[in-house]
């Protein structure tokens, strides 16, 4: 579905060049979850923008359905760690967005965005504007914005990482509970190890800067996933071990 | 309970202070040439429109503000868009904007007078260019507030850069713009009466200037308080706008308003 290969990206500033991604390859199979866990600034961010097509990379390529990236994608959903709602349009018009700037079929689409807001929770308040929303329900609305276009591969920039812990379990529960019926590709980039473990197929470990995968984790925990399976020894065993990795990755020797 | 509240404290004030002035004025017997009592001038402000004397030159004053103003705020607004989007001209121009925005535009005025004639136009186009910078600036400012990770998720649904322009980024700066405007209205008024000061047969300011010849120190207070009116009017129709279109944001920052 969505293959990197030997994605470099290097960028000028006044102190001299930066180097963000290194060689970074990776691939999400078609209905795949795939999570990236790193340390901040290792340049998770830059890469999902590289795959969304909003920066291009300076080396190798990123492609979707086989074909390269050049651009913004229409088979493409993002979401963000804020969530970048229009605060002068209502829930509604804001999950219309991508409808919007897509021109699809508006009628199919509305009827579509008021299923997708009461799957998250948010039948209610599709008359509502953001600012009369909590952080928890701005990002529920992200989410279904997120989808409204029917994407295939889905990129998910920490999109709880805003939230309280406890909102943040809750929507990795949603977010399941989303996609479960679907048959969508997901990109997730988190910096919390039990949330990669629990939404993921398969975590990817990125480096320090300049980025790249350092290690790839298989969770083999059934789904659907409970609150339960975050108490589950096999759950506790797979972050345990991507700590430890991290650790690793994180001590000065790793580093350059 | 608020709105009535709103309107009863300060008319409390200046009652007194109007008391304070009579009562001055009589005990202190200052000749009406250099002081009028409140009086006086209240009945100069209703002999003045009963007269008609000051409809015509209401009428002037109030064209050249609003043709002006409306006319240099959308001025304003295009280029002001323009020098946020495009880097080229921004370069070029926008310094030298922020420049001119440094000088007192009535200096100009003279200027205006030889080039436009002593017609409504040269104080139209003083107009203009006061109420011209502030509101270029701030569209500017405002403008690029928009949130860089919000046009990027507009960017990723592959909105074009017209859509993002109006849906995204002239929302973002509406606060700013307003704001811009405010400010334009009681310069807008400074423009118009400058204007009429230096040459003019006309309007509010020529009324003011002209009193001064006849000593009637009442109508110059008629006149100025007639200006002060039409400000106060404007300022609370920008502000009733503001509300009403910028309806996402506190109005923090907007000043204090009454009403």
């Amino acid at each position: 579905m969505l293959s990197a290969r030997d994605v470099g990206l290097t960028y000028r500033t006044r102190k001299g060049t930066i180097e963000a991604l290194g060689n970074l390859s990776l691939d999400v199979q078609q209905g795949e979850f795939v999570s990236i866990v790193g340390p901040s600034g290792c340049g998770k961010s830059t890469f999902l923008k590289i795959a969304a097509g909003l920066i291009a990379p300076s080396t190798g390529e990123v492609r979707l359905k086989g074909e390269t990236i050049t651009g913004p994608r229409r088979d493409v959903g993002i979401v963000f760690q804020k969530p970048t709602l229009l605060p002068w349009k209502t829930v509604l018009e804001n999950v219309l967005l991508p409808a919007r700037a897509l021109k699809l079929d508006m009628q199919n689409s509305r009827e579509r965005a008021l299923e997708l807001l009461d799957r998250v929770g948010l039948g209610g308040f599709a008359g509502n504007y953001p600012r009369e929303l909590s952080g928890g329900m701005q990002q529920r609305v992200g989410l279904a914005r997120m989808l409204v276009h029917d994407p295939s591969m889905l990129l998910m920039d920490e999109p709880f990482a805003a939230l309280d812990a406890m909102t943040r379990e809750v929507l990795a529960l949603e977010l399941q509970r989303l996609l479960l019926a679907g048959d969508r590709s997901v990109l997730f980039i988190t910096h919390s190890i039990p949330e990669a473990v629990f939404t993921a197929d398969r975590v990817l470990v990125m480096s320090n800067r300049p980025g790249c995968i350092v290690e790839e984790l298989h969770v083999p925990i059934a789904r659907p996933r409970e609150v339960s399976t975050m108490s589950d020894p096999d759950f506790i065993g797979l972050c345990d071990h991507l700590r430890h990795r991290f650790n690793l990755t994180m001590t000065p020797e790793g580093t350059d | 309970m608020r709105n009535v509240s709103a309107f009863v404290y300060p008319l409390i004030s200046l009652t007194i202070i109007a008391v304070v002035w009579h009562v001055s004025v009589v005990a202190l017997e200052v000749p009406s040439y250099v002081l009028p009592a409140p009086l006086d001038v209240a009945g100069a402000f209703v002999n003045g429109f009963t007269s008609g004397l000051f409809w015509g030159h209401l009428w002037y004053t109030t064209v050249e503000v609003v043709v002006g103003y409306v006319l240099g705020s959308l001025l304003a607004l295009v280029l002001g868009a323009a020098l946020a989007e495009s880097r080229t001209f921004e370069r070029f121009v926008y310094p030298i904007i922020l420049g001119l925005q440094a000088m007192p535009k009535v200096a100009l005025a003279p200027l205006l007078l030889v080039w436009f004639g002593f017609g409504i136009e040269s104080k139209i186009i003083l107009v203009v260019l006061i109420c011209f910078f502030p509101l270029c600036v701030n569209t500017v400012v405002g403008i690029r507030q928009t949130d860089p990770e919000l046009i990027d998720l507009c960017r990723a649904f592959s909105t074009s850069r017209l859509y993002i322009f109006f849906n995204v980024k002239l929302p973002t700066a509406a606060g700013a713009i307003f704001a811009g405007l405010q400010v334009g209205v009681s310069l807008a008024l400074i423009g118009a009466v400058v204007g009429e000061f230096i040459a003019s047969q006309r309007g509010i300011g020529y009324t003011i200037n002209a009193s001064t010849v006849s000593m009637n120190v009442s109508n110059m207070f008629a006149g100025v308080f007639l200006l002060a009116f039409m400000g106060i009017a404007g300022a609370q129709l920008v502000r009733y706008l503001h509300r009403k279109v910028v309806f996402w944001e506190d109005e923090a920052g907007t000043g204090t308003g009454a009403a």
